[in-house]
């Protein structure tokens, strides 16, 4: 039914303009263009015992989704179908079945833009409000309803939404509303400010949510507000950037139903220059998970996206074994980044240049102090976002140096070393999980063969006297351009304590590629555990079987 | 100026769409912490029985209404495992008419209806779900809630009788004697996966008061009342219940204080879970007598 009206809705649109418009038919059609893309992921599942995977009654499970976007002009609409047939593991099994999970029409007219149906959108970093998706972990939270952006003036334009969150195939229950504004100082005074070297830019946003209070035990606040404000310096090579968020009393099943406000902040200065970059952030979070639903719970409906500052890995070990989950009610992270080339035919750089990167990060609790339980405000805690507590979440250091030998082979060599509190990131009992304590080494290696033929190894070791203990992976990666490539890896934890837990978790795979079309066909085993992106993660249980993906796009 | 007209309009109206809540806790709200509680009982849901909710719509002055009455009679006598009844007392036959008192010649009384079985929960739902002709029921809110007449309430029965619940409820109740305080104790868990938003709801229900009833055109003085529903415990919607996945369980609790002329004796605490959206179905039902467990 919902396809059927898609497809009347652009009928209408299409006739509607053929009959108007000055050019008819052939103009519409000359201008008008369609573009899309598509992603199907199928897995045959298998029992395996040894890593715990577990038969699925269906035997295959399938996600999978289409865009399709039309343009003309100032015009634009689209939709995206969705298949979860049905949702692969690891995924919320919430999606289920078939469905249209966004469709929207737009168009700009002079100094406004009007949305309406489902959009993304954004406001400063996001702090008090962000909607997105990250297919990977199965999050979209969607806006359904309106988007209006306006230019005031040269320099300064606003934005408005209001709409409700996608929540799988339905709706969240609050209604979400907010306002965004930026002023780019140098563009609206114009004048000699306006070819100035130091450009400023300064925003403001506000943000409710309303939800209608069902509570006996509680007065609980049925409309919600965050706002923030924020700037954007830039003198020639240096910038500088900051955001402060607040959010009045916001009672939810996250921070246990208390009153207290919540508040963030993110400050970021980088200087660049050729071949050197140095990146300095900070961020600050107390009390600001904020979802349209109060009783929601692990990424559902989440309007704010308070994002992890620490390094986001590739390599499988990095990435897949200890990632940072940011902690919404409450921590202080501090991340310092230097990317630096050595030059040509220097003593470090050689004949090709060398690259070195740095990273540390840091993530600590903030300062607090737990109110009593007789405090009828129901406040919770005080607390100082600027003061560091006596808990550490995470610390990493990074170094990465990138080498390229000569025409033939390149190399990247990674060593870090982390502390990952497990108790607080993961949830899990502080008595039989303590801090993990890691060092990691990676080396990456291409050599190409010739102009079509290349291979890539990586050699990764973890070494932890904590947790499952030491992990090796091997990875080999040959691929024949421009079409094929195969790959084996063995992930091994080689060096568990107990003995029956030292399992191979292998994975083969070949693909094609052509075009803009990719298909690629594994077999293997999935280790359980936590897959995320910029902080938000979620669960991912064992699976054994054999896995079919397949993209493309027009 | 024009310009930032449009702009102030938007900025004004959403500032204002804030809450501060300076007294979380209601004066309505009913604490248990330092009660002792020296009754208890504890049911929990047959994983395999869905218990079928039927909420009745009554007034002491709806003259066939205690057809309906007799109706739910007959099939609590042959359903009885999987039904729980009530009878919630709304709209304009439950009214209180001035001088509900009537005498005859003789000086004897004819009529009393002076009793007032009235609720603001009751009225809520009279309104929400469209009441306009007695007698009427809703059955486990099928249908958005429909209300129908008697002739339906079997049919929209047998239609999910066989259902396999989709959730378990164990329901728990503690009762205080010294200041009458009901505590129930609800625990959820999800016996499968399903979407949509779920809200858990605690009713407060007197059976078997006896009062005056028009029951066919004749004033009944010892007409014996069923199932009253007396309050929604945890407000007249009821609390989320946060998430409906597989395995998913959810501890809620929530107490009231008897009125001294409610029967303690006769109260019922009714648990339920229903769809708060898209539509009202009502999934499981539990009910636990506060004392005198049967």
């Amino acid at each position: 039914m919902k396809l059927r009206l898609l497809i009347f809705f652009f009928l209408s649109i299409f006739i509607s303009q053929s009959i108007y418009s000055q050019g008819g038919i052939d103009r519409i059609l000359s201008n008008g263009e369609v573009h899309g893309n598509f992603q199907m992921d199928m897995q045959y599942y298998q029992e395996d015992s040894t890593i715990g995977a577990t038969d699925v009654p269906e035997d295959v499970l399938m996600n999978g989704f289409a865009n399709f976007i039309y343009t003309n002009g100032n015009f634009s609409a689209g939709f995206r179908y969705e298949s979860y047939l049905n949702t692969m593991l690891g995924f919320p099994t919430k999606y289920k079945g078939n469905g249209i999970g966004y469709r929207f029409a737009n168009f700009t007219n002079d100094e406004m833009t009007v949305t309406v149906g489902n959009y993304y959108e954004q406001f400063g970093n996001g702090l008090i409000f962000r909607s997105y998706e990250a297919r990977g972990l199965g999050y979209d939270n969607a806006m359904d309803g309106i988007r209006i952006k306006y230019k005031i003036a040269e320099g300064l334009n606003i934005k408005g939404i209001i709409g409700k969150q996608r929540f799988y195939f339905e709706y969240g229950e609050g209604i979400v509303r907010g306002i965004d504004g930026e002023l780019v100082i140098n563009d609206f005074f114009g004048g000699s400010l306006k070819d100035s070297k130091t450009r400023l830019t300064l925003g403001g946003s506000f943000v409710s949510k309303f939800q209608a209070d069902q509570s006996s035990t509680l007065n609980l606040p049925e409309n919600v507000g965050a706002y923030a404000g924020r700037f954007n310096l830039q003198r020639g090579k240096i910038n500088l950037n900051g955001e402060y968020a607040r959010k009045i009393n916001d009672p939810s099943a996250d921070n246990g139903f208390i009153y207290k406000e919540g508040e963030a902040f993110y400050a970021q200065t980088g200087y660049s220059t050729k071949g050197f970059g140095l990146t300095l952030t900070a961020k600050g979070v107390d009390n600001m998970s904020y979802r349209s639903d109060r009783n929601a719970a692990l990424t559902d409906l989440q309007m704010n996206y308070l994002p992890a500052l620490t390094r986001q890995h590739t390599y499988n070990l990095l990435a897949t074994l200890y990632p940072y989950a940011t902690q919404p009610n409450g921590e202080i992270a501090f991340q310092g980044e230097m990317i630096y080339k050595f030059k040509k035919e220097s003593l470090l750089g050689g004949k090709y240049g060398t690259g070195i990167l740095i990273n540390y990060s840091t993530v600590y609790n903030i300062d607090s102090t737990a109110l009593p339980a007789s405090d009828t405000t129901l406040m919770g805690y005080t607390s100082n976002l600027f003061a560091i507590g006596n808990e550490k979440y995470y610390d990493e250091i990074n170094v990465e140096i990138s080498k390229k030998f000569n025409k033939k082979l390149k190399g990247i060599f990674t060593y870090s070393n982390l502390m990952f509190n497990q108790a607080v990131i993961q949830g899990k009992t502080p008595q039989d999980h303590p801090d993990i304590y890691a060092n990691i080494g990676v080396i990456d290696i291409t050599y190409n063969i010739s102009k079509k033929h290349a291979i890539r190894t990586e050699l990764q070791g973890l070494f932890t006297k904590q947790d499952h203990q030491d992990w090796a992976t091997l990875l080999i990666e040959y691929s024949y351009s421009p079409h094929w490539f195969i790959a084996v890896m063995d992930q091994y934890n080689y060096g568990n304590n107990i003995a029956h837990d030292r399992i191979h978790y292998y994975f083969a795979s070949a693909g094609y590629v052509k075009g803009t079309n990719r298909i690629q066909l594994g077999y293997g085993k999935q280790r359980a555990g936590i897959f995320c992106v910029g902080g938000v993660c979620r669960n991912v249980p064992a699976a054994s079987g054999i896995t079919l993906s397949i993209t493309s796009s027009f | 100026m024009k310009k930032l007209l449009l702009p102030i309009f938007v900025v004004t109206l959403t500032f204002i769409s804030c809450d501060k809540i300076d007294d979380p806790i209601p004066d309505d709200f009913v604490g248990t912490d330092g009660l002792s509680f020296e009754d208890s009982a504890y049911v929990e849901s047959n994983p395999t029985m869905r218990k079928i909710l039927i909420e009745e719509f009554t007034g002491h002055l709806c003259t066939f209404c205690p057809d309906g009455a007799r109706e739910i009679e007959r099939l609590d006598s042959v359903h009885g495992a999987q039904l729980i009844p009530m009878s919630i007392h709304a709209g304009g036959f439950a009214d209180v008419p001035a001088g509900g008192n009537g005498f005859d010649a003789n000086g004897d009384m004819i009529m009393d209806y002076t009793t007032n079985f009235k609720s603001t929960d009751g009225d809520t739902y009279f309104n929400t779900f469209g009441v306009s002709s007695n007698p009427a029921a809703t059955v486990s809110r099928l249908n958005n809630a429909n209300i129908t007449g008697l002739s339906q309430w079997e049919i929209d029965l047998l239609s999910i009788k066989n259902d396999v619940p989709k959730v378990s409820i164990g329901l728990s109740t503690l009762y205080d004697d010294s200041t009458r305080t009901v505590k129930a104790v609800v625990s959820t868990e999800w016996l499968s996966t399903v979407a949509g938003s779920y809200n858990l709801q605690l009713f407060l229900v007197e059976d078997s008061i006896v009062d005056w009833q028009l029951d066919n055109g004749v004033h009944t003085q010892f007409y014996m009342h069923r199932h009253v529903f007396r309050k929604a415990i945890n407000g007249t919607w009821g609390s989320p219940i946060p998430s409906s996945n597989a395995g998913d369980i959810d501890t809620q609790e929530a107490a009231i204080v008897l009125p001294s002329n409610w029967n303690k004796e006769k109260c019922i605490v009714i648990a339920h879970i229903y769809t708060s959206s898209p539509n009202y179905e009502v999934l499981q039902v539990e009910e636990l007598h506060v004392i005198n467990h049967p």
